[in-house]
């Protein structure tokens, strides 16, 4: 092949995908100039929960009604105000599961000495479960703790799933997370546990606890990496528990 | 330091208080004592495979089913008593049907298991406490099994379930999907049993559980795709009749002497199949 067909052959397809080119370069210049003039987390005061941060998330898991699966999740919190932020994610799983989620938090920090962070989260999450021909929306309200080494969270939810012919409301189920971490949030790498009935996208009804260890490790003020990985027993309540479910995932985070 | 241990073991008293009770198996929040639905599920089809399979004949094409479930009989057995003798009169029964949790304590277990000889049961939550399986297991066998109704010019098929651990678990859901896959076809009905309820529309047994979200999901579809009519349920101690998919879901009230009102279900199987509550 000559230098010229191989010319030939890249302009042909620079034109053929430039709209492609084009937004990739558009979305990744709207990334990187807010991280790179906004002011890092470290610099905060007050404990709050990381906010500006994009997340892809890399998840394999197993139940005993999928089997093998794995989840790939982008989640993002961005801050309107200091105190207003809007939540959201996307995941695609191979058990043929695709979800978002959207919500929107307030903090209301608290202003003597670093007494941490009320805040109150209200989300929505719809879930095709192509494998199942259903459909389900989730919504959320939540009210919150956040200090340093603690992230304490209790609400409601209502379920209502769904296929063409019509569907099921579950119209209340409580919501719990708590959350303990080795150190403080902006310490270099981190570990800790968490139990809770809710992760980004599933809420599961509240005597399904999923148990997890978290792990951070932060590359920079504007980069860190995730790992996390739970176990979810069935029969809790019913006093005859068993292993249901477990996963594990690894991700980044980006902050600005 | 001894103040701390105090405090400590002040924290953990009613732990060691509930440890004590011969009623609810706390321990079991951390692991089932009668293991796994796994094991259970290969211990009932080796007892199917060791046992003749279970067929019964009805001489009309239309028959009666008595269900009945959660009697949790403790010191008394009334309710049992009665759905027993209502069914023994009918002469168009095929059989009564018993979804679990049989005992509260299970002081009284030999006398009940007797009583429900001839009947077809499954375990309950309660049916677990305390390694109960193994007695369970010495009455009645199994708790995962088929029933095929043979009339004059129809067979229906009746599934019974083992879902105490909240979960099928994956050998039981793989079980029950090759059943329906290949037999479904060959049957004029099939219904399917469980103790432990699908759906979680309200919350009348507060923090009891029922299955996660996935299986739940899972079922339906499962129970749609092969045409499964009713689904049988108890657990909750509710009232409540959903059709979701096609598919219609009862739940059954608890048949359990101090339970108000007591009742049971009573199926008429036809052409089509239509149900009624019965008041105990």
């Amino acid at each position: 092949m000559t230098d010229h067909s191989i010319k030939h052959i890249f302009f042909h397809e620079l034109h053929e995908h430039k709209h492609r080119i084009v937004l990739t370069v558009s979305v990744i210049c709207g990334l990187i100039i807010p991280i790179s003039t906004a002011k890092p987390l470290s610099a905060q005061t007050i404990p709050t929960l990381d906010h500006n941060f994009i997340r892809p998330n890399l998840e394999y898991g197993y139940n005993h009604t999928w089997g093998n699966y794995t989840d790939i999740t982008l989640t993002t919190d961005w801050s309107l105000s200091q105190k207003m932020h809007i939540t959201g994610g996307l995941s695609s799983s191979t058990a043929d599961i695709h979800a978002f989620y959207a919500g929107i938090r307030y903090d209301i920090p608290l202003h003597f000495g670093d007494a941490g962070t009320l805040y109150i989260d209200n989300r929505y999450l719809l879930r095709c479960v192509v494998r199942n021909d259903i459909w389900d929306a989730t919504g959320t309200l939540s009210a919150g703790y956040f200090h340093h080494h603690l992230r304490a969270e209790a609400g409601i939810s209502t379920l209502y799933f769904f296929d063409s012919n019509g569907g099921i409301w579950e119209p209340l189920g409580f919501i719990y997370l708590l959350e303990g971490m080795i150190f403080k949030n902006s310490h270099k790498w981190n570990a800790g546990a968490r139990i809770s009935n809710i992760r980004p996208f599933a809420v599961e009804r509240f005597y399904f606890p999923t148990f997890s260890l978290l792990g951070q490790y932060r590359i920079s003020d504007r980069l860190a990496i995730t790992a996390e990985g739970g176990v979810e027993p069935s029969g809790i309540f019913n006093m005859a528990a068993q292993f249901y479910s477990g996963y594990i995932n690894l991700g980044l985070k980006f902050l600005w | 330091m001894v103040k701390r241990v105090y405090i400590l073991l002040l924290a953990l008293s009613p732990i060691i208080f509930a440890t004590g009770c011969n009623e609810l198996d706390f321990p079991g929040m951390i692991y089932s004592s009668s293991g796994s639905v796994e094991s259970r599920f290969a211990e009932s089809i080796s007892w199917n495979l060791s046992h003749e399979s279970k067929i019964k004949v009805s001489p009309s094409d239309t028959y009666t089913m008595y269900v009945g479930t959660d009697c949790h009989v403790d010191k008394t057995y009334n309710n049992l008593s009665r759905f027993l003798e209502e069914e023994k009169n009918d002469p168009t029964s095929i059989g009564s049907f018993m979804l679990g949790d049989l005992g509260q304590t299970y002081d009284l277990f030999p006398v009940i298991a007797e009583m429900l000889a001839d009947s077809y049961v499954i375990v309950g939550n309660h049916d677990m406490y305390f390694n109960r399986w193994e007695e369970f297991r010495q009455y009645f066998g199994t708790s995962t099994y088929c029933i095929t109704v043979i009339t004059p010019k129809y067979q229906d098929l009746i599934i019974m379930l083992d879902s105490a651990n909240g979960t099928l678990g994956s050998s039981q859901m793989k079980w029950l999907r090759n059943i329906l896959l290949q037999s479904r076809a060959a049957y004029r009905h099939c219904i399917v049993c469980t103790h432990v309820n699908l759906f979680k529309t309200d919350n009348s047994q507060q923090f009891t559980g029922n299955m996660p979200i996935a299986e739940t999901f899972e079922l339906c579809a499962l129970f749609d795709q092969y045409d499964v009519e009713i689904c049988l349920q108890g657990h909750d101690h509710y009232r409540e009749e959903l059709i979701f998919k096609g598919v219609e879901y009862i739940d059954i009230e608890s048949m359990e002497d101090a339970s108000a009102p007591p009742a049971y279900l009573l199926l008429t199987v036809g052409s089509d199949i239509t149900h009624k509550f019965q008041s105990l």
